[in-house]
């Protein structure tokens, strides 16, 4: 993928290869501003890529639009709707009746403990409450594809490590195929069948890991040496190239 | 648990003004005692308030004549203003054709339109209502340009992973986020319709307060003259309550949020 612009162009992915399977979760790892978020926006049709080919469901090219629910880095949750509102969007746009899809936004709001903030603004909302409406609103609009880009990037560590548990149990409970961004290599290989780390920019696939621990995975599971292996292994990718320059291995003055 | 908050807001909120506006009263009050000035150059506001005690209906019966001026020429002035808004967002040879002319409309002196108008259509209503209009659809037709393009590109690009066509975009994220800038601009155009009224009315009137101004400005009577400005001024104020309180109910979400901010 390239992006032109007066300025000249650049590149920013290149001989991506990357699939997901029925009901895998897979993670994108990759160094800041390499294009991770540029991939979500390909695959989910908002912009065609210079060169190459995404199919969804063997849908390909603008037909894909649509197909998967994308929840992007900021959770744009609208000021204006109240948060039933909000979860029901992607139903409303989609044909179905106002209140079905509001009954149906009420129903998965219970279940994501957000019941009672069902009537109201997103503004009433704390950080890991509005990440949970916005990931509520993706899952409503498009069951089966899920695109999570670093849903939980902007929460403290505590609350992140809830949030994949029960992102974790939402998942299993469904049969939504998951691609989900993160910076965050503990949260790549816990959550994932499969995570594919990116090189810095131009980014291509450095490497493939594919993680065969058994779920569940609590979240103790970071300290067992199986664990540690797969992080070493994504860490030596993730350093190597001009992402060494901002490394560890950088001598502290 | 909000209602009371927003009560003594409200309380909190007129206080101030109102203790202010006493306290101008009073020191006004005074210093017509203290410096004896002539009560038909400075008139102290008791003698305001008797005049218009004297003979109220004189008073509302006018207020009401420039009332519907204003609110004929502001809802003229809103519904041309939005859809100008409208247009010009939506056309680029429709922006780049009619938007300097639409600041040039504003450098007209009005009360030369005004005097125009009068020769045009006579001593009737529709002169006034023009010139409210005049005055209050650039303010509007502004605010509703900005509150259309001012988008969140983001919350576009999510309604179009939706799969949303543009009818939908437009009523689910253009139309609420452009709602608070629109108001805004009604609200300054409601302040300024006293103002058309007035001129409207001072180039060739049968009724209004601004036709009593002239007249009682012409025979001296300063004390009613100060009595006219301060129905005016009440009328403003109420109309711009007015659009206030409309906002408050259409809009409701936009105060939620900002309560929640402080
Ligand atoms: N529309 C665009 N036009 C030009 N350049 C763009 C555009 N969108 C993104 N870029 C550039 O492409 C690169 C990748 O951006 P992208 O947002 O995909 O990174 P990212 O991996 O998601 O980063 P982060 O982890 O910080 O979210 C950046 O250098 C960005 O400046
Ligand atoms: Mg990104």
């Amino acid at each position: 993928m390239n992006f032109s612009s007066p300025m000249g162009t650049a590149a920013v992915l290149q001989d991506m290869n990357i699939s997901v399977g029925h009901h895998e979760f897979v993670s994108v790892l990759g160094p800041s501003g390499c294009g991770k978020s540029t991939l979500f926006n390909i695959i989910a049709g908002l912009i065609e890529p210079s060169e190459g080919k995404v199919t969804v469901d063997g849908l390909s090219d603008s037909g894909r639009i649509g197909q998967c629910g994308y929840m992007m880095q900021r959770d744009l949750l609208m000021p204006w709707k109240t948060v039933a509102a909000n979860v029901a969007l992607g139903r409303i746009v989609k044909g179905y009746p106002r209140s079905e899809a509001l009954n149906a936004a009420r129903k998965i709001l219970d279940r994501y403990g957000l019941g009672e903030y069902a009537d109201h603004y997103p503004n009433q909302l704390s950080g890991g409450m509005r990440q949970r409406a916005a990931l509520a609103r993706t899952f409503l609009a498009a069951e089966e594809i899920l695109l999570l880009d670093e849903p939980f990037g902007a929460l403290d560590n505590l609350t992140r490590l809830r949030m994949q548990s029960w992102l974790l149990d939402v998942w299993q409970d469904s049969e939504a195929s998951i691609l989900f961004i993160t910076h965050d290599v503990d949260e790549a290989i816990r959550l994932s069948d499969r995570v594919y780390v990116l090189t810095e920019r131009p980014a291509t696939v450095a490497v493939t890991l594919e993680v065969g621990m058994e779920r569940p995975r609590p979240y103790e599971i970071v300290l067992t040496p199986e664990f540690a292996s797969y992080k070493t292994e994504a860490l030596n990718h993730l350093h190597t190239g001009a992402g060494a320059l901002f490394g560890s291995e950088q001598p502290d003055s | 648990m909000d209602k009371k908050l927003r009560l003594r807001g409200g309380i909190s909120a007129t206080l101030p003004p109102l203790l202010f506006g006493i306290g101008v009263i009073a020191f006004w009050e005074l210093w017509t005692i203290i410096t004896n000035s002539d009560p038909r150059l400075f008139p102290p506001p008791s003698d305001v308030a008797n005049a218009f005690i004297d003979d109220p209906s004189l008073y509302i019966r006018n207020a009401k004549t420039t009332a519907i001026e204003m609110v004929l020429g502001f809802g003229v002035g809103a519904v041309v203003g939005i859809a100008l808004g409208l247009l010009v967002t939506y056309s680029k040879p429709l922006r780049r054709a009619v938007y300097p002319w639409l600041v040039i409309s504003q450098t007209i002196p009005i009360p030369a339109v005004a005097a125009v108008l009068v020769t045009w259509f006579g001593f009737s209503i529709l002169p006034k209502v023009i010139v409210v209009a005049l005055i209050a659809f650039f303010p509007i037709s502004v605010s509703t340009t900005d509150g259309l393009v001012s988008v969140d590109s983001q919350m576009i690009q999510l309604m179009r992973t939706f799969g949303a066509n543009r009818v939908q975009i437009f009523r689910e994220v253009r139309i609420p986020h452009a709602l608070p800038h629109v108001f805004t601009g009604m609200k300054v155009a409601a302040a300024f319709s006293v103002l058309g009224a007035v001129f409207g009315e001072w180039v060739g009137a049968r009724g209004g307060l601004g036709y009593l101004l002239l007249i009682k400005n012409r025979s001296v009577n300063t004390d009613d003259v100060f009595a006219i400005i301060a129905v005016l001024a009440t009328l403003g104020v109420m109309f711009f309550g007015l659009i206030t309180l409309i906002e408050r109910l259409v809009i409701p979400w936009h105060f939620d949020n900002r309560a929640e901010d402080t």
